[in-house]
């Protein structure tokens, strides 16, 4: 990593994350979604709940398309695949033309989608992608360190969003333990106390997910 | 060659799929659009390219000539070859480059030569590009791409690799480095040519890097990575000169990097192209490249001008005022097909408002012959019907230890049947340029 800027750090680190939101958030919508379709409407207001938004959607149907599609929502699954677009196009010497076009392929996908009538097919291949571009990135990126960089942001948005979603303490404590082992083969600059308290306060079952989560995010601060 | 419009629908979802895209500012707001492709490359000839390419050495060589003695001797200027005024007064002319002593004496690296082919078999140049000239990335990974959708044509056809413009491009970066890293410095994610910034890095293998990851320490130019500084040795800069520096250009620029000019003055790092260039470029400098290149190198000229008229000179005012409407006036401070007019489509109004302008300021434009040249077959939007639309070439000269042309060059239309202007910041498209080998 002799030559990545503290600015491509950050890049290469929000990639991670807003890449793993728009994946979990499209897993969450499809069981949302299913849900909604058999008129459910309690489901989004719960969904709005967990996810930390403002119900401001005017029946389940808006939620259905604003959550997903919705480019003025910046909270949408669209708005955080433009935010992963944002980072990775320009990490393209760093991560290659062939990883990159998995996230371009990703975003043509969600914009078929938006004017789809059967969006979850859309969604789907999205999922699809996601999972390509990361199977990419092992294999076309050598620089472990740009690599374990990502895979740090994916690892701190997946306990960001367990934790939101109150997951059990195994799941945790697996994604704490994947968390560990990457982040010091980067050259994040992160918080070594906050990442041990945070260890030990995932196994910890008196720990609230309220002070873990506050923990987490103080792992890698800004730093750019 | 037909083989390929097979394939069009495959070659564009795998641009799309590369993000081959360009970034366009429309009223006041940044969108990123693809660059349409036109799968029929424009085919040059192999002895027509032997002789284009010794006229485009030979023109290159002449301008980085001139480009070292303008801001040196300025045996041209004392020797009656070139007024002054279009000089001194071009708005490409920086007198801070003043005894600037650039690395290995090169200050154009990467030229890039706009040419049409006339209808008379000629190809006449329409304008030099020695500042920033983007676009090589476009035709070198439509080339790739293109042989993935259909790799029988290039069994069959005997074309010259393009793909080697990266290399020649790490090249002409190494022979000019001064010691240490080479990086390709972008103005910004915004910038109308990021992908082609990034691409290039990606194929280089050099660091993409903002303003911001540079800092000059006691004029040397340093890295700021995460593992510490680094040094930098050779700088392909794709911000323009304005931008470059705030301490010795414009000081309200944010996508500079302060003290840059000094450490290159200094000769502790090689900026490619240098600042200054513009001066060499300017569409009134152009008029007077033939005579660079028999006062510099001795030779007749081998590229062809279009006839141009300078309305500086009373002959040639009288020639343009009298024959305005078979002219195309061009402003010689525009760029990017702007400031370009065909005297013939003017109103009235305007008309007289143009005359009024050549007579009060001439320098600031020129005037040229309408070239008859010859439009390029592209597939309409059916993607079946070839029809015939206007295009130009532009070729890339890299001049380091050696001066070479790559073989092949940004074919760009207009997808407008009443239009010239092929420019992608005015809809137009691009095509690859095959040159063959045999």
């Amino acid at each position: 990593m002799g030559t990545v800027t503290l600015g491509k750090l950050d890049n290469l680190y929000w990639l991670g994350r807003y890449i793993e939101r728009v994946y979990q958030s499209i897993h969450m919508y499809k069981s949302a979604y299913d849900k909604l379709i058999d008129k459910d409407s309690s489901v989004y207001e719960e969904e709005c709940r967990k996810m930390g938004m403002a119900n401001t959607f005017a029946s389940a149907e808006d939620f259905a398309w604003g959550i997903a599609f919705d480019t003025e929502n910046p909270l949408s699954i669209i708005s955080n695949l433009y935010r992963a677009y944002d980072n990775a196009m320009i990490m393209r010497n760093e991560i290659s033309s062939e990883t990159l076009a998995y996230i371009h392929l990703a975003l043509a996908e969600m914009k078929r989608g938006k004017i789809s009538e059967a969006p979850l097919m859309e969604l789907q291949n999205v999922e699809d992608l996601i999972l390509a571009f990361w199977g990419c990135l092992d294999d076309k990126v050598d620089d472990e360190g740009i690599r374990n960089t990502v895979k740090v942001g994916r690892r701190i948005e997946r306990l960001d969003i367990q934790l939101r979603r109150e997951a059990d303490r195994k799941a945790l404590t697996r994604e704490m333990r994947r968390l560990v082992s990457r982040i010091n083969t980067t050259e994040l600059p992160y918080n070594r106390v906050a990442l041990l308290y945070a260890a030990a306060m995932v196994e910890d079952e008196n720990a609230g997910y309220e002070d873990i989560k506050k923990m987490i995010w103080d792992i890698v601060p800004p730093f750019v | 060659m037909q083989e390929l419009n097979k394939h069009v629908k495959s070659i564009n979802h795998l641009l799309e799929r590369y993000g081959v895209r360009f970034g366009i500012y429309k009223n006041g707001t940044f969108k990123e659009q693809l660059f349409p492709f036109d799968p029929i490359p424009r085919v040059i000839e192999h002895e027509e390219w032997v002789e284009l390419e010794e006229g485009l050495i030979q023109r290159v060589t002449a301008l980085n000539m001139f480009l070292k003695d303008i801001y040196g001797e300025k045996k041209i200027v004392k020797d009656g070859v070139i007024p002054p005024e279009f000089v001194f007064s071009s708005s490409g002319y920086l007198a801070a480059c003043e005894g600037m002593v650039t690395p290995k004496g090169i200050a154009s690296h990467i030229s890039g030569i706009d040419l049409v082919k006339g209808n008379d078999g000629v190809w006449y140049i329409l304008e030099d590009n020695l500042r920033i000239p983007s676009g090589a990335s476009y035709p070198l990974i439509a080339r790739d791409l293109c042989r993935t959708a259909s790799p029988a044509t290039f069994a069959h056809t005997p074309v010259e690799d393009n793909r080697d413009y990266a290399e020649m491009l790490f090249e002409t970066m190494n022979y000019v480095n001064t010691g240490g890293l080479n990086v390709i410095l972008t103005p910004g994610r915004y910038n109308a040519a990021f992908f082609e910034h990034s691409y290039l890095a990606e194929k280089t293998g050099t660091v993409l890097v903002y303003n911001t990851d540079l800092i000059v320490e006691n004029d040397v130019v340093y890295l700021k990575t995460a593992a510490g500084n680094q040094r930098v040795g050779a700088i392909y800069r794709r911000t323009s000169d304005e931008y470059l520096d705030p301490l010795a250009f414009n000081p309200e620029s944010l996508i500079g990097v302060p003290g840059l000019f000094q450490a290159m003055k200094k000769g502790n790092v090689a900026v490619l192209n240098a600042p200054g260039n513009g001066v060499a470029d300017d569409k009134g400098i152009y008029y007077f490249v033939p005579k660079m290149v028999e006062y510099y190198l001795g030779e007749e000229c081998k590229t062809h001008n279009a006839p141009t008229y300078l309305p500086y000179y009373e002959e040639d005012r009288k020639y343009v005022l009298d024959n305005f409407d078979n002219l195309v006036i061009k402003d010689v401070a525009e760029a990017g097909g702007y400031g370009v007019v065909f005297g013939s489509t003017l109103t009235a109004e305007k008309k007289a408002d143009f005359i009024h302008a050549i007579k009060t300021e001439p320098r600031r434009f020129i005037a040229q012959e309408i070239i008859d040249f010859q439009d390029l077959d592209i597939l309409d939007e059916d993607g079946v019907t070839p029809v015939p639309r206007k295009a130009d070439l532009r070729a890339f000269v890299l001049a380091g230890e050696t001066v070479r042309v790559w073989k092949s060059g940004l074919t760009r239309f207009s997808r407008d049947p009443n239009s010239s202007i092929v420019n992608s910041s005015q809809g137009g498209g691009f095509k690859d340029t095959w040159v063959l080998s045999r």
